[in-house]
């Protein structure tokens, strides 16, 4: 694959913090990942995993100290930095409790800080939060002069996820976007992630912990832990690959629990079923056959 | 036993973590025809933020009982009411209207007010912002400092309550470099060194990831074998299904309090109060739909597998009987 | 967790380096007494001979902690191109103050007398003297056994109504929380700077514009501080917190080696501000 035909694409990548000093710790280790335009990839580690080290590498926020990252065609390096604001404007990251991070005191004003910091005119501004806005789910012309702090949780962290579309990127990190909701929001808030990944095509990279939720969304997975990738594949993939699962403690939906707990208990099942429906079929099919 | 209170009677209602009780709603306050008191005890509960016009009512008209050793979980959507219920039952908030007792004590009563604390504790939602101390012992202590606990005995507790949580190793660590549910172990630990007879966890469980999840759930367990009452506010449905009772909190009401059983096989309902059944209770409805034999009302992995295993070998069993 | 911190690797005030040596094991509440007591008399050294009998007693005390000088030293490397300005501009214009000493030069403002160049010297000496002080005292001591160490040595103020447990019990809280706002700092400068948030590449001379690209980090900051604020209070609370009627989990138990340094201390003390 050229170079330009991936959206996101990181070779061989390591990094140590503290390097030179005693306390210094490598994060990454050799560590791959592409991304093409338009899909939604999952990067599944555990705290400690390299996770967080990966995803500041994607929009600049570390630079490789060895190794290669590819973003949009243009190689982030130290010789690079200008590209640097124009690398973020493309590539959004919303981090971890993204609600703490509002400042500003109404709705509006704040999801069009990024904007106008790139010092887009005011009118496209206003166009672009309305359609943020709509988007998320918060209706421009009841919610844009709210005050943030009568928000709910969920609200702000719409508010968080808005701000980072009004700058339209081309490709969307996500780390833990659901973590604290309530299954209401989670709901939701997956549902738009889907929205932005086949209706508007852009490129997502979802990080989490755990399978749960992912496994409906994305195309593909890389698991990290200790600093390397130790898998990648589809959902189908990794799920059917149980000694895996087991080793790194990947977290996965209930229905996948059943069917390695049945199939540990020696009854003939396909190992990658996963998901409400098929499970049901799966136990259908296995209830017939062990009664012949 | 930790609670170190000879009169508590403790119903081994909460045994391995896989077992979903099967009873209806327990009468925990008959034992062998003896009334026991209950613990906390709610009556016509108001609640409002705020006076006259600027009022933010928050809880209509609440009625609610604890008993000794029992496992309450507390559900309802966002804004129904739930956390502020959960202050109300140590006395941190008082109600606008109504009592609340807890030991035959009124929240209300200021002196009483050591013993409040004392008898029920609450774990929030945030794991560091419960946590003063610059080391983890000392953070345990601060309960029993604050209410006059000799030092030999603090000493005691410390370490019963570090056991019981499981995080002797991290005695002497600052707290800022433990995991989220480490953290959270901390804050239980903290609570239990003021040997109370209740401990309420407010969302306790949110802000923690799977590992963090498991973890306190497994220490909730272990309080629930020591005869600790146990009020768990929550939206994890997986976590309801090992209760004894649950609660439904809608717009602050209560509108329903049964078994988890009682509450996710009624579908109708559960949808208006906006919940959903953990997935495996909707993959057995699924396979029941084709089975009829298959019981539908199953909730966890554990009771899936052993349904499955049980009617595979009723269905063997006929089949060696018809042949 | 080591990101954090990646960029104060080279600070050493504030930083706890665990070790054995005498100083380490000194009961906390002499050392900080001792302590004190030597930085206020160092602060009152006039002559020549008290601030170089001063800086003698901080060498010694930096030999007896096990502290490598070298280290010790690299911390006063940031404070001295400040400690220089401040040098020449005593230097320059406050010689005019010892007029009547000898003068050694003098042009409009400008004195250069001798009284100045003492002054300088001395106040440079005792600069270099405090802040050595200083470091040892938080190098050699965590700060959880300062705080405690404080709150034994104010304890008697209590009989006064004065709310010492209240005091020490914020201190606590603030240490407490250092590292947890240094992390939640550096997650917000790294969330805003991902919207496009420019830090530092602001030029100097764009105050305004200098001073809004603060916000996004302070404002989030402030928030957090007063969510953390309400919920501290709730859950201390519940568990009963008062400050009268306390207990006390830790104490500390003074042996004779302890109060031999406190000595020691004092009797160094009052032959600096002797000399």
């Amino acid at each position: 694959m050229s170079l330009s035909e991936f959206a996101v694409q990181v070779e061989q990548l390591s990094h140590t913090y503290m390097k030179g000093t005693p306390f210094q710790q490598e994060a990454l280790h050799d560590v791959y990942f592409h991304a093409k335009p338009g899909e939604c990839v999952a990067i599944i580690g555990h705290t400690g995993s390299g996770k967080s080290t990966l995803i500041q590498h994607l929009n600049g926020l570390l630079l490789p100290q060895t190794g290669q990252v590819n973003v949009l065609g243009l190689e982030l390096s130290e010789s690079n930095r200008c590209a640097l604001p124009e690398i973020r404007r493309q590539v959004v990251v919303l981090f971890q409790q993204p609600e703490d991070q509002l400042f500003e005191k109404y709705v509006a004003d704040d999801i069009a800080y990024g904007p106008l910091q790139y010092g887009l005119p005011k009118k496209e501004v206003i166009q672009r939060v309305k359609h943020a806005m709509d988007f998320v789910g918060l209706p421009f012309e009841t919610m844009r002069n709210r005050p943030i702090y009568a928000l709910s949780g969920g609200q702000k962290r719409k508010v968080a996820l808005a701000g980072l579309l009004a700058l339209d990127p081309q490709v969307i990190v996500l780390d833990e976007p659901t973590a604290g909701l309530d299954p209401t929001s989670r709901q939701e808030l997956l549902y738009k992630i889907k929205r932005l990944s086949r209706d508007e095509g852009r490129t997502i990279i979802f990080v989490t912990h755990s399978m749960e939720e992912v496994s409906l969304l994305a195309d593909r997975e890389y698991v990290l832990a200790g600093g390397s990738n130790v898998a990648d594949g589809t959902t189908r993939e990794i799920f059917a690959n149980r000694e895996l699962i087991h080793r790194y403690r990947i977290g996965t939906p209930q229905s996948v629990e059943l069917v390695h707990t049945l199939i540990v208990n020696g009854y003939d099942m396909n190992s990658s079923t996963f998901g409400v429906e098929e499970t049901v079929a799966e136990v259908r099919k296995l209830l017939r056959q062990e009664v012949g | 036993m930790l609670t170190g209170r000879p009169e508590t009677l403790f119903p081994s209602w909460g045994m391995a973590s896989f077992f979903v009780p099967e009873s209806t709603v327990v009468d925990h306050f008959e034992k062998e025809g003896i009334y026991v008191d209950p613990i906390i005890r709610v009556e016509r509960v108001s609640f409002h933020y705020g006076e006259s016009e600027e009022r933010i009512p928050v809880l209509y008209d609440v009625d609610f009982e604890l008993a000794q050793g029992e496992a309450v979980a507390i559900v309802g959507h966002n804004g129904s009411g739930k956390s502020t219920f959960a202050k109300l039952l140590n006395g941190l908030l008082l109600p606008s209207s109504g009592e609340v007792w807890v030991s035959g004590t009124n929240t209300k009563n200021v002196q009483a007010r050591e013993r409040l604390r004392s008898a029920v504790g609450i774990v929030f939602q945030h794991p560091d912002n419960q946590l003063v101390e610059t080391i983890v012992e000392d953070d345990i202590a601060f309960g029993p400092e604050n209410i006059g606990v000799p030092q030999d005995e603090i000493r005691r507790r410390v370490d019963e309550a570090l056991e019981v949580v499981g995080m002797m190793a991290f005695r002497e660590r600052p707290p800022h470099r433990l995991s989220g549910g480490q953290k959270q172990r901390i804050a239980i630990a903290g609570v239990l060194a003021m040997q109370p007879s209740c401990i309420v966890f407010d969302e306790s469980t949110s802000m923690l990831d799977t590992d963090g999840r498991r973890e306190v759930m497994e220490v909730i367990q272990q309080l629930r074998n020591q005869g600790v009452a146990i009020v768990s506010v929550t939206h994890h449905m997986e976590e309801v299904v090992h209760f004894d009772r649950v609660i439904v909190f809608q717009e602050g009401r209560i509108v329903r309090e049964c078994t988890p059983r009682q509450l996710f096989t009624n579908h109708e309902q559960l949808a208006a109060y906006y919940l959903e059944p953990p997935e495996m209770h909707r993959i057995a409805v699924g396979v029941h739909r084709h089975e009829e034999l298959f019981r539908s009302d199953r909730l966890t992995v554990s009771e899936v597998v052993d349904e499955f295993e049980h009617v595979v070998r009723w269905q063997q069993r006929k089949e060696a009987l018809s042949s | 967790m080591a990101e954090a911190f990646d960029s104060a690797r080279h600070i050493t005030i504030g930083q706890y380096m665990p070790g054995r040596s005498l100083i380490h094991q000194w009961d906390s509440r002499y050392k900080l007494a001792a302590f004190t007591l030597y930085i206020g008399a160092v602060a009152f050294c006039q002559s020549y001979a008290g601030n170089i009998a001063g800086l003698a007693i901080c060498l010694f005390t930096v030999f007896l902690a096990r502290i490598p000088l070298g280290y010790a030293l690299k911390g006063l490397k940031p404070a001295l191109p400040f400690l220089l300005i401040l040098a020449l501009l005593q230097l320059l214009f406050n010689g005019k103050v010892y007029a009547n000493g000898q003068v050694y030069w003098q042009y409009g403002f400008v004195w250069l007398t001798e009284g100045g160049v003492r002054l300088v010297i001395v106040s440079t000496m005792r600069f270099v003297d405090m802040m050595l002080f200083v470091s040892v005292l938080t190098l050699t001591t965590t700060t959880t056994q300062l705080a405690r160490a404080m709150h034994s040595l104010l304890r008697p103020l209590e009989k006064m109504k004065v709310p010492v447990h209240a005091f020490c019990m914020m201190i606590t809280i603030a240490l407490r929380f250092v590292p947890t706002f240094a992390l939640e700092m550096d997650k917000i400068r790294k969330a805003q700077a991902a919207r496009g948030a420019s830090f530092g590449t602001i030029p100097w001379w764009r105050i305004i514009k200098r001073t809004q690209s603060v916000f996004p980090l302070i404002i989030p900051l402030f928030q957090l501080a007063l969510q953390r604020a309400e919920q501290l209070i709730e859950a201390m609370e519940s568990r009963g917190y008062r400050s009268h009627g306390r207990t006390s989990f830790r104490s500390f138990e003074a042996r004779t080696a302890d109060v031999m340094l406190l000595f020691v201390a004092i009797g160094a003390s009052y032959l600096l501000i002797w000399l």
